[in-house]
């Protein structure tokens, strides 16, 4: 038997600013415009090779321009930006235990710091290998 | 009716009636109403004392239905483990579940999510089937431990609400559904881990999932779906990197 219905389902559109309504929401957006920042470092590094490339005048004044102000300003916002990233990466792999202790699951902020830990101590040891000493 | 002293509350529930206007509008009431009162309690008594056509789902009123989602003030949330007292704005804001179709008042449309769980298959698969003589599958407690928080979802759908992938497609598959199918890639009586992963570990599955977390922040039953997701991704990936390293090993 056919049954009349005034079903009618209405679809709410989401406003553009969606991730303003909630803090996680904007540090979720922030992380993902991080990759933004990774890969425009890694282009820097390939015009820093590129410069190399063009000899030692060519790489002086690559060497000038980097250096400068502006670039030394965006350094800064990519290395935060490249922080931040690493630092959510690494929050997120105590999500996935890969082995347990005594049938449970290790700690989170065991896994987290140790991962930390590492990255840190790696970070470390190229500072010392490209600047040497402390 | 109040009394004086009493104290009144007020609240802006999103009302929607298909049969009489084409968009969704605000309504504002204003209630008596005491400190242990949940967001419930205040549709139940709008429904009883004001307007009967105040529409929205509810159930066991104790949190284990998963019936009376809804967005309070911005956030998914049960209404029957919500206090008013705990609500700082005014007025409190009631919306329907968001990135459901709503279908009237604060009833949405759960035929999308429906189809997730099903698309996870969520039973248990086995390729030996033991006669009925033989008895149950066991299974020790440690055993059960390995799935149980995955195993304690109530299908409220707060974390579809609350999910920023599924607002954007809703193709995805989302957070209950996928937390669903770890729970029975977990079980050790389980063996259809091989045709439960291929059909969760696909673009609109598994790897749709961006991390934003915010399913695990409101899960009411502390499910965690964002890890879970985390770890099916892990296990698809170790799988298939296993298949390509070691072609005639059994998986």
């Amino acid at each position: 038997m056919a049954v009349e219905t005034v079903r009618k389902p209405y679809v709410r559109q989401r406003s553009a600013w969606w991730w303003t309504k909630n803090p996680r929401y904007v540090l979720f957006q922030f992380r993902e415009l991080s990759s933004v920042f990774v890969v425009l470092y890694a282009f820097l590094v390939l015009w820093q090779l590129w410069a190399l490339r063009g000899g030692s005048d060519a790489y002086y004044a690559f060497l000038v321009m980097w250096y400068s102000r502006p670039m030394m300003a965006l350094n800064a916002v990519i290395l935060a930006f490249a922080i931040l990233h690493s630092v959510t990466w690494f929050a997120l792999t105590a999500k996935v235990p890969l082995f347990r202790i005594k049938g449970r699951p290790p700690p989170a902020a065991l896994v987290i710091g140790a991962n930390l830990a590492i990255w840190v101590a790696l970070s470390l040891l190229i500072v010392k290998l490209l600047y040497g000493g402390f | 009716m109040a009394d004086r002293g009493t104290k009144m509350i007020k609240l802006r529930i999103s009302r929607y009636r298909p049969e009489r206007s084409g968009e969704p509008f605000d309504q504002e009431f204003t209630i008596p109403y005491r400190d242990d009162m949940v967001v419930l309690d205040a549709l139940n008594y709008i429904k009883d004392h004001i307007d009967p056509t105040l529409t929205y789902r509810w159930s066991c009123r104790m949190g284990i239905c998963g019936s009376c989602g809804a967005n309070v003030d911005g956030t998914p949330k049960l209404t029957c483990a919500l206090y008013l007292r705990d609500l700082k704005k005014r007025p409190v804001l009631i919306e329907p579940l968001a990135n459901f179709a709503v279908l009237k008042d604060l009833v949405v449309d759960i035929e999308p999510f429906m189809e997730k769980l099903e698309a996870a298959k969520p039973y248990i698969i086995r390729k030996d089937e033991r006669p009925i003589e033989r008895g149950e599958y066991r299974q020790t407690p440690e055993e059960l431990e390995l799935y149980r928080q995955q195993s304690l979802c109530i299908n409220c759908m707060l974390c579809y609400s609350a999910c920023p992938v599924y607002g954007h497609d809703e193709k995805f598959l989302g957070p209950a559904a996928s937390a669903l199918a770890l729970r029975y890639e977990l079980d050790s009586r389980d063996q259809g881990s091989e045709e439960r992963l291929a059909a969760v570990a696909t673009e609109h599955g598994i790897w749709q999932c961006t991390f934003v977390g915010e399913c695990s922040v409101v899960c009411p039953k502390h499910v965690d779906p964002a890890g879970a997701i985390q770890q099916l991704k892990a296990l698809a990936a170790t799988r298939l990197m296993k298949a390509m390293l070691l072609p005639l090993a059994p998986r």
